[in-house]
């Protein structure tokens, strides 16, 4: 799937710009923060991948880049800007303000469909909310941009099925009328968060599909979330790894995969079973990932990397320019160009194939 | 179809609740101490007056057979006559039913342009100043007792600042709007303090609702985010919340009533009990009973009209 992409090229329109955001909770047991410095860009016709797992902190940031704080009392630093349409800080913003870019310039496409759709309305008029929202067409064009909407994202028989309730659709079928709704007012970038992860396996391999289908014929730029690195693998140009609310790596996906620069992105790969060769063994990561109360500076993968030297436990830790010119690339480890991570590809296959593409059958034959 | 299914099915059911209520009430008045028959004669009373009155009045045969002949005559729409006051069961209750319609309708009302902005209001302004302040409010208005609250009514606006009746029901549909003020006010304040917390909380939660992020991020004014999505769902909780309160609503009445002497069915109760007028309680409950059977099927039609997911169940 990914050859068929038209390789971004690096001048492309920067359509979306997060510098150094954080957000932080304050609770009674301390202060959580789920997004911890974190800067991404996302250029037009892009597909950008965040990775991490869950706690990493990726819903937190992908909300962020739409303007949406966990709760009242959350507190965030940093900014988003949608370059050349909004240039003051989205964070800062508030609904009024963003109301105007919601739907129009960037939308979301949420986690769990099941619980996404208003119980209590029809799916044709949750479709005609979000067209109404920033056109005034009369009602029979409506109708047929409703229509057009649910042919598009794959509902069959659309002028019978908008007249039913969000209860008598599949999840697979929720998903795609929120796809729907998400591109109802032609917006220039889409955040998908975890967007197959509540559905079953066949229902999540035809959603990325449709996903990367409508990405490639309406151009639009995604921001695809996922804790499955495979899935990243064949969707995404260029990948951000999460761990502990920070990005520990960002670099071109193939880059990534290849020559991995972060211990924990390794750790990742060598624990992935398309990544490593047959006849080896696949490595857990020992430990378990940071919980994201009070935090110290320095590394968050310290207490579980295998790589760590005296120097690593006073390491204020910060994203290391790494890769070359022109393609933006990062990596959050000090000693990232002194280790030798030996990472699982070098010693076998190229790029892990995505294990969901694989047949049913198919599957079951090759074990 | 499903609503012929639903309210079948409810009717169904509510026979036997009905039925039980008969037996109930018939027994318990008549194991309450005091004679109806010495009650009536008073200062007349001889022994021989009185088995005269249990003789004509079937006071005679036993429980088992004045139940039989209360049923029989029930099911041709006859519930005898009062014992006390020259009418009968049928007419008595007819002409309390209005008053008490009337101050149950106004007294809802009134709750619910209370309480559906106020805990809209405070559920969407979560720990503002309005939140913290109304607490104070619903704690006071929940503790007090309603006679207490409705004497204390009838003390400022009929006394001090005389502005509006303290009693009656008056003449014509203004007059008794105006006469119901008071006590509506009296019923609505408890009432909505019930209604206001339960908002609160039900808003609070369906903010929090992924479908309402969804609202928003299509780019719709707030305004319609809250009327459309959260008030909606919000409400359709504490429609529940407020049918089955207005059940109890009937038997709160009873109090209201008395205190501000409007001649309702609850002042007709309070008399019927101490003069033991046996046939009007037992109509009088049966048809309170029937009250609380019909609000709450009432709850359950608006319930299910408002929530799709339950019409098709």
């Amino acid at each position: 799937m990914r050859t068929d992409h038209t390789v971004t090229a690096p001048q492309a329109a920067v359509l979306l710009e997060a510098n150094d955001v954080s957000v932080t909770i304050p609770t009674s047991g301390g202060i959580v923060t789920p997004v911890d410095h974190v800067s991404l860009t996302l250029r037009s016709g892009e597909v950008l991948g965040i990775v991490g797992e869950t706690g990493s902190g990726k819903t937190v940031t992908c909300r962020s880049l739409l303007g949406l704080m966990p709760s009242a009392q959350a507190r965030h630093t940093g900014s988003v800007t949608y370059p050349g349409v909004m240039d003051e800080n989205v964070l800062d913003a508030g609904r009024g303000v963003m109301r105007k870019h919601w739907g129009t310039y960037i939308s979301m496409i949420p986690q769990n469909p099941m619980t996404s759709l208003n119980p209590v309305h029809r799916i044709g008029d949750q479709i005609a909310e979000a067209i109404a929202a920033h056109s005034s067409m009369p009602k029979s064009q409506r109708f047929e941009r409703i229509v057009e909407l649910m042919t598009r994202v794959g509902i069959p028989n659309p002028q019978k099925r908008m007249r039913d309730y969000p209860h008598q659709f599949s999840g697979g079928m929720l998903q795609r009328t929120l796809i729907a709704i998400a591109l109802a007012g032609d917006p220039r970038v889409l955040i998908a968060d975890e967007p197959t992860t509540a559905l079953d396996v066949i229902i999540q391999d035809q959603i990325l599909s449709l996903l990367v289908d409508l990405q490639r014929d309406l151009g639009t730029s995604l921001v695809l979330v996922s804790h499955d690195l495979s899935v990243i693998a064949q969707v995404c140009d260029r990948v951000a790894v999460m761990y502990g609310g920070q990005v520990v790596e960002l670099a071109e996906t193939a880059t990534l995969l290849h020559t991995p620069r972060h211990p924990y992105t390794n750790a990742l790969l060598k624990s992935l079973p398309g990544a490593v060769p047959r006849d080896q063994p696949l490595t857990a990561i020992s430990g378990s990932p940071p919980r994201l109360i009070d935090l110290p500076d320095t590394c968050r993968f310290l207490p579980r990397c295998t790589f760590a030297d005296e120097g690593c436990s006073t390491w204020t830790t910060e994203l290391l320019v790494a890769g070359a010119a022109g393609s933006p690339a990062g990596v959050r480890c000090r000693r990232h160009q002194e280790i030798d991570l030996q990472p699982p590809s070098r010693s076998g296959q190229e790029t892990p194939p995505r294990s969901s593409l694989v047949e049913p059958m198919d599957f079951w034959a090759a074990r | 179809m499903a609503w012929i299914a639903i309210i079948g099915r409810r009717l169904v059911q509510m026979l036997p609740i009905i039925f039980g209520i008969t037996i109930v009430s018939f027994v318990l008045i008549r194991m309450v101490p005091g004679d109806p028959a010495s009650l009536i004669l008073g200062n007349h009373y001889t022994p021989e007056a009185a088995t005269q009155i249990r003789l004509n009045l079937g006071l005679d045969q036993s429980v088992l057979s004045q139940y039989w002949i209360f049923v029989t005559n029930a099911l041709s729409g006859q519930f005898g006559h009062s014992y006390s006051l020259n009418a009968s069961v049928g007419q008595l209750v007819s002409d309390g039913l209005v008053p008490t319609l009337f101050l149950i309708a106004q007294a809802g009302l009134f709750t619910a342009v209370i309480a559906i902005p106020t805990g809209l209001y405070v559920g969407l302004h979560r720990g503002g100043i309005a939140d913290q302040g109304s607490r104070v409010f619903l704690l006071i208005g929940y503790a007090l007792p309603s006679f207490l609250l409705g004497v204390l009514l009838i003390l400022v606006f009929g006394v001090k600042v005389p502005i509006l009746p303290i009693s009656g029901f008056g003449d014509g549909f203004l007059e008794h709007v105006q006469h119901l003020i008071l006590p509506s006010i009296t019923i609505a304040i408890p009432f909505s303090t019930v209604l206001v917390r339960s908002l609160r909380a039900s808003v609070i939660e369906t903010l929090d609702a992924d479908y309402v992020t969804t609202a928003l991020l299509k780019g719709v004014s707030w305004r319609r985010v809250v009327s459309r999505h959260i008030l909606r769902n919000a409400g359709m909780k504490v429609v529940v919340v407020f049918g089955v309160n207005l059940a109890f609503l009937v038997g709160g009445t009873v109090v209201i009533e008395n205190v501000f002497s409007i001649p309702g069915l609850g002042s007709l109760l309070v008399n019927s009990v101490s003069t033991r007028d046996y046939p009007v309680v037992q109509g009088l409950t049966l048809l309170f009973a029937l009250f609380v059977l019909a609000a709450n099927l009432l709850t359950d039609l608006v319930h299910v009209a408002m929530d799709p997911r339950l019409a098709a169940a």
